[in-house]
């Protein structure tokens, strides 16, 4: 009887390859997908949600009365709250209106109404760029949309007095 | 070294397996962040609906409207608002919000309504309580130009057109005709300063600088408020109180209101301010206190629309027993 000789048979090697071959095809397409996952569903809302939260706050700050001029495209051009109407922040804006530029491709979207105290489902036809009494019963609402790239990620909202 | 047959496979698939295990654990790590960061999310939403809620609250009492609940959303959350007049002025505020992950925030606040110093127009501003009204005001107001006219309790003193007040002692009740221009120099008042439309019951309309009751103080002008009206020491909200173009030294003891307020010079103001144009007050005229907390309105005015919640409370809610079993009982998914 011939002794077998120690080392690996053609057929082990060549199967172990393409089971290696497989898993690492497999683990790698898994890990991209789940690269891109995490930044979908655990990076983009957060961050989606702190931009919208800057504007906000930036919009607590401001003057309410009107500056007559909306549709901002810079933080510089924010003057008062009606400065926000209309205007869209790319790269966007932090609450002290300096442009975030380490957040290319995203984008914040803004708008202003204004509604009844007595009605908070359809808004006023009123300009935002029309001054209004400190006690009026009013209210402004702000939406801001989240874009990143061409993907629309949330709109937020948020009411301030006027 | 001999290997038994089929190692190599062994050995591949151990490899394979850990390999496996590691990126199953990584992806529990991405979906339980994923999970979080949208929790997260959810909660700061539901943080941002209750401050709607209180900014609808606020605006609601602000505007005395009947206004007692509401529900808002912010497009995630959903907001519901109840408040309530507890009186004086004081409005009670109760948000509370629920997001769609079942995470909520309630708030339960108090707040006072206070005047703020800038009013829109002469009726927002501060106005004297008509009952204490009737009480100062002299049966016979048909008076002439210029002189003393008692009530039963009241001396008051009536002026009318330009006149110049120098070196006096005034005490009661002085009293600034519409159209009039005085001009007081070196006089001392026991009392209060007001206009005449003040007194009255109807609303004193849009301002005409025309015809406004205007105060001007060359020298020195000192009002030290009397029982009569307590803590008012001037009440022009259809009118004007400046000084000349002359230094002047004033002591004001009580609130002031008026349409216009100009003062230089040097002096002191015991009180609060409320007027419609900003006030202008040089740096020499000092106002104790003010600033460093809420200072009480005279008792004898009504304090108009033009109000502010001079501060909000916010009260922690006392947790039931059915509550705290709740929350012990939670169980986390």
């Amino acid at each position: 009887m011939k002794r077998r000789s120690a080392g690996f048979t053609l057929a082990e090697v060549l199967l172990a390859g393409t089971i290696c071959a497989v898993a690492l095809v497999a683990v790698t397409s898994a890990m991209s997908s789940v690269t891109t996952s995490k930044a979908e569903l655990a990076d983009q809302p957060v961050q989606a949600a702190r931009l919208a939260q800057d504007i906000t706050v930036l919009a607590e700050t401001l003057p309410r009365t009107p500056s007559g001029t909306t549709g901002a495209t810079s933080g510089s051009a924010v003057t008062a709250l009606d400065s926000l109407h209309n205007a869209v922040f790319s790269p966007p804006i932090r609450s002290d209106r300096t442009a975030d530029s380490s957040l290319s491709g995203w984008k914040q979207a803004v708008t202003v109404e204004i509604f009844k105290l007595d009605n908070l489902n359809t808004p006023t036809t009123e300009s935002v760029s029309t001054a209004l009494s400190a006690q009026a019963p009013r209210l402004y609402r702000l939406s801001v949309t989240i874009w990143h790239g061409s993907q629309k990620l949330e709109t937020f909202r948020s009411w301030c007095r006027p | 070294m001999k290997h038994p047959a089929g190692y190599a496979l062994l050995v591949v698939l151990f490899f394979v397996g850990l390999i496996g295990m590691l990126s199953a654990t990584y992806l529990r790590h991405v979906m339980s962040e994923s999970r979080n960061s949208a929790a997260s999310v959810s909660s700061q939403d539901a943080a941002h609906a209750v401050d709607a809620a209180l900014a609808w609250g606020q605006q609601a009492a602000l505007t005395g409207s009947n206004l007692s609940n509401a529900s808002l959303g912010n497009g995630r959350s959903t907001a519901f608002v109840q408040t309530a007049d507890l009186g004086n002025g004081h409005r009670k505020l109760l948000a509370s919000a629920v997001d769609g992950e079942g995470l909520g925030s309630t708030v339960l606040a108090e707040g006072v309504l206070m005047p703020v110093a800038q009013a829109g127009s002469d009726d927002d501003l501060p106005q004297i309580d008509p009952d204490i009204a009737d009480e100062i005001v002299p049966h016979n107001t048909n008076n002439s130009h210029c002189g003393n006219h008692g009530s039963s309790s009241v001396t008051t003193t009536y002026y009318s057109g330009t006149q110049r007040i120098a070196n006096t002692d005034l005490t009661g009740l002085v009293v600034i005709r519409n159209s009039a221009r005085i001009t007081f120099d070196n006089v001392t008042v026991a009392g209060a300063i007001v206009s005449e439309d003040s007194l009255g019951d109807a609303g004193l309309g849009a301002f005409n600088a025309n015809t406004a009751p205007t105060v001007i103080v060359d020298g020195g002008l000192r009002v030290s408020g009397a029982s009569f009206l307590p803590g008012v020491a001037v009440m022009l909200p259809d009118g004007v109180l400046k000084c000349s173009t002359n230094p002047c030294s004033i002591q004001l003891v009580g609130d002031v209101v008026a349409h216009t307020i100009t003062l230089t010079g040097r002096g002191c103001i015991t009180g609060n301010l409320a007027s419609v144009q900003t006030a202008s007050l040089a740096t020499g005229i000092e106002r104790p206190g003010a600033g460093r907390s809420p200072r009480a309105w005279s008792t004898a005015l009504q304090l108009g629309n033009a109000n502010s919640f001079r501060y909000l409370a916010f009260i922690p809610r006392l947790s039931t027993v059915g509550s705290l079993k709740a929350i012990t009982g939670f169980k986390f998914k």
